[in-house]
């Protein structure tokens, strides 16, 4: 079975505020977790290019096979909403705030395809909310190849389909965000006040990645490091004070590992062209949120100590089978304190999202 | 100024009364820094190799700028015994166990070539060595990109110069470790008992990290994750189990970061088709250095890893490196006096096999 749940969930009970912390009830939402929408995967069938998806593009045949036959597999968990539901009740998650499938994101079809995408996906995922207002928020797609094109979706997610904010890759087919033209994009997410869910879909560059499924395991995590590495040093973040933004699997490896670009920012001037003086690069670093899709207790409980629980948001990557299958579990697990783990299990993101 | 020494080293400040040399409480050993061969460059001027030195690409224009200067700013420190141990003595190190500049490679030109580089700059940091038997000892360079060279030049030094152990990148020319060949070379080490310093030179993924230094701050962590990954994966720290790699810059991406690679183990063929137990088994056998930068990383490495597991190191005498080993390690909060010996100089002596002096 891909997704069982969910050792630590609780037994029994009704859908809906069963989380307890101490005495507190607790809201519990998944801040990362997917949606496939098979009219998609029809609309771009013609013009498909698997070199475009770096996940599968770079993997052995092995895994390409594996990761077909996973699709096929899961797709009841990624389209029927009662499926899902019971997924939910049975870990505990009260809220998912749902995003697309990154292989959705169609970042290098041309812009009218990836716009039209983009719209299917979003009017799916509005649906879907509007079905069970009570358990369902949703984080839209936006055509991030054309700028303009990207403000206007995201215009719609916000103020016709009711989203409180996008998901987007760490890259636009191997451009990075910062160079990307989409500094009126952030200015817009910025001025909506919503939230940001970044997550990769593999990393551009090489085959050193095809073994092993390093091809998710390695790159994934790198595709995000580089993101958020290139949000900091070219000034996005500088630019946008007001951004928000979560980034999945814990932030890939920069949240564990933040040391190297503090000591080399003051000694190297070609670290320094886009921060201003007074600034060191984790004072940006520190703006993000990651989700807590890790695995393991120790990561966990370092993201907190470093970053703050206020800035820990629980999530899973429902239904692949690189989800954490237990997310309360794994929260209630770590050695954190009663408030901490209520922030995580959904007070933060009841605050990202504008939850009631 | 490049490398100054230290807030915190050495000796009066930590206020303890006994010392074993150089006016530590313990006994310390820097696994990570570097000696610099001038001779070695010379070679590359060789009109047969010239083209091919063209292949090392700068980044930008100004990286490229601050990388030039810094290597006249800080070369006799690369290349002068007597200002190294000045330094040392400065930061309370009592042995360095000198590894070449990772330029010193070579891996991209003819193997006859860089095993002549090799033997060049192994002889000199035996020389350096020799020269102060009490305060240094040495790792070599060998040309991976032949392995039978490699393995020989290795048993020299080893025989010869009583070198012990040897500096590989984590890749060779682009080819991952354990995809180049190198099954009689990681043998060899393991037989001779001698160590593994794995220390990255920039990165084969240059297109996307031209800017803002990435090549070495997300380069370097990044090749250490994929050679850690291809050494766990492929089986090699199975194939090998006594063998011991020391990674530079506390290992890299997956220490920090593990759980993404036991996750899969358990659910996906294409995750274990080689290995029979979970990843973190073998990341377990690896060391770390210690060059972090941050206490939390410090102490995160040494809870889930163990003390016995993390190395001091600096990567003297370049802007990357830690200017206050000692301090760093001896401040850096819950590690216990048992636990600051063994990460100082206990774990180096042992994978050295270094004599540790007497309390004095």
């Amino acid at each position: 079975m891909l997704f069982k749940c969910a050792h630590h969930a609780p037994e029994t009970g009704t859908a809906g505020h069963r989380v307890s912390i101490g005495d507190a009830k607790v809201r519990s939402v998944d801040i990362h977790c997917h949606l496939h929408v098979p009219e998609v995967d029809a609309m771009v069938k013609d013009v498909f290019d698997l070199k475009t998806e770096p996940l599968m593009w770079h993997a052995t045949e092995e895994t390409r096979a594996y990761q077909r036959q996973h699709t096929q597999d899961i797709m009841p968990m990624a389209t029927d909403v009662d499926v899902r539901l019971s997924h939910m009740d049975a870990a505990g998650v009260d809220i998912q705030a749902v995003s697309t499938a990154p292989n959705h994101y169609c970042y290098w079809a041309e812009p009218d395809l990836g716009r039209d995408v983009a719209q299917t996906v979003n009017n799916e995922l509005a649906e879907m909310v509007a079905g069970h207002p009570d358990r369902f928020v949703a984080l839209g797609t936006v055509p991030l190849q054309n700028p303009e094109m990207a403000v206007a979706e995201l215009e719609r997610c916000v103020g016709e389909l009711g989203m409180r904010g996008v998901e987007i890759s760490t890259d636009v087919c191997g451009t990075e965000l910062s160079r990307s033209g989409l500094d009126k994009f952030f200015a817009r997410v910025e001025e909506l006040g919503v939230v940001i869910f970044m997550h990769p879909a593999g990393f551009s560059e090489s085959a050193r990645f095809a073994d092993h499924y390093f091809s998710n395991i390695i790159a994934n995590p790198l595709a995000t490091t580089t993101a958020v590495h290139y949000l900091i040093f070219d000034g996005v973040m500088d630019r946008h004070p007001g951004l928000k933004i979560c980034v999945a699997h814990g932030g890939g490896f920069l949240g564990a590992y933040s040391g190297r670009i503090d000591h080399a920012h003051p000694l190297r001037p070609d670290m320094q062209r886009h921060l201003p003086k007074g600034k060191v690069p984790t004072d940006y670093l520190k703006r993000f949120y990651f989700d807590t899709v890790v695995f393991t207790d120790h990561q966990l409980e370092y993201l907190v100590k470093v970053f703050g629980a206020d800035h820990i948001v629980m999530g899973t990557d429902y239904p692949y089978d690189m989800a954490e299958v237990d997310p309360i579990g794994h929260v209630n697990g770590a050695d954190l304190s009663d408030d901490q783990k209520a922030q995580i299990i959904g007070g933060n993101a009841a605050q990202l999202l504008g939850l009631d | 100024m490049f490398f100054k020494c230290a807030t915190h080293a050495p000796a009066s400040d930590h206020g303890h009364a006994e010392t074993v040399a150089n006016g530590n409480k313990h006994f310390t050993v820097d696994i990570h820094c570097h000696v610099h061969v001038p001779d070695a460059d010379a070679m590359l001027a060789d009109p047969s190799v010239a083209d091919q030195a063209k292949l090392y690409k700068e980044a930008n224009a100004l990286t490229g700028e601050i990388n030039r200067n810094q290597h006249q700013t800080i070369l006799d420190k690369l290349t002068e015994p007597e200002v190294r141990i000045a330094d040392m003595d400065a930061c309370g190190i009592d042995v360095q166990a000198l590894s070449p500049s990772p330029f010193h490679y070579n891996y991209q030109y003819p193997a006859e070539f860089a095993r002549d580089t090799s033997k060049v700059v192994n002889d000199r940091i035996a020389e350096v060595v020799a020269g102060n038997p009490d305060r240094f000892v040495g790792l070599c360079t060998a040309p991976l990109q032949d392995a039978d060279m490699a393995v020989a030049e290795l048993e020299r030094c080893v025989k010869e110069h009583g070198t012990r152990g040897v500096e590989i990148s984590t890749n060779v020319n682009g080819q991952d470790l354990t995809r180049a060949g190198l099954e009689k070379f990681f043998a060899k080490v393991e037989e001779l008992d001698v160590m593994i310093f794995m220390h990255p030179i920039g990165t084969s993924f240059k297109e996307r990290m031209s800017d803002h230094y990435f090549r070495n701050t997300i380069g370097h962590p990044l090749e250490s994750a994929l050679a850690v990954g291809h050494l766990v994966f492929d089986g090699y720290l199975e194939k090998f189990p006594g063998i011991k790699i020391c990674i530079a810059h506390g290992g890299g991406y997956v220490p920090t970061y593990s759980g993404r690679f036991d996750h899969p183990y358990h659910l996906r063929d294409d995750c274990r088709q080689v290995i029979s137990k979970p990843p973190s088994h073998y990341v377990k056998k690896l060391y770390f250095d210690t060059v972090v930068f941050t206490d939390h990383q410090l102490r995160y490495l040494v809870d889930t890893w163990g003390a016995d597991h993390i190395v001091m190191g600096t990567d003297y005498p370049y802007d990357m490196a830690e200017p206050d080993p000692v301090g760093f390690v001896d401040g850096t909060s819950g590690l216990s006096d048992d636990q600051k010996a063994t990460v100082m100089g206990g774990n180096a002596a042992r994978l050295l096999n270094l004599e540790v002096p007497a309390k004095g």
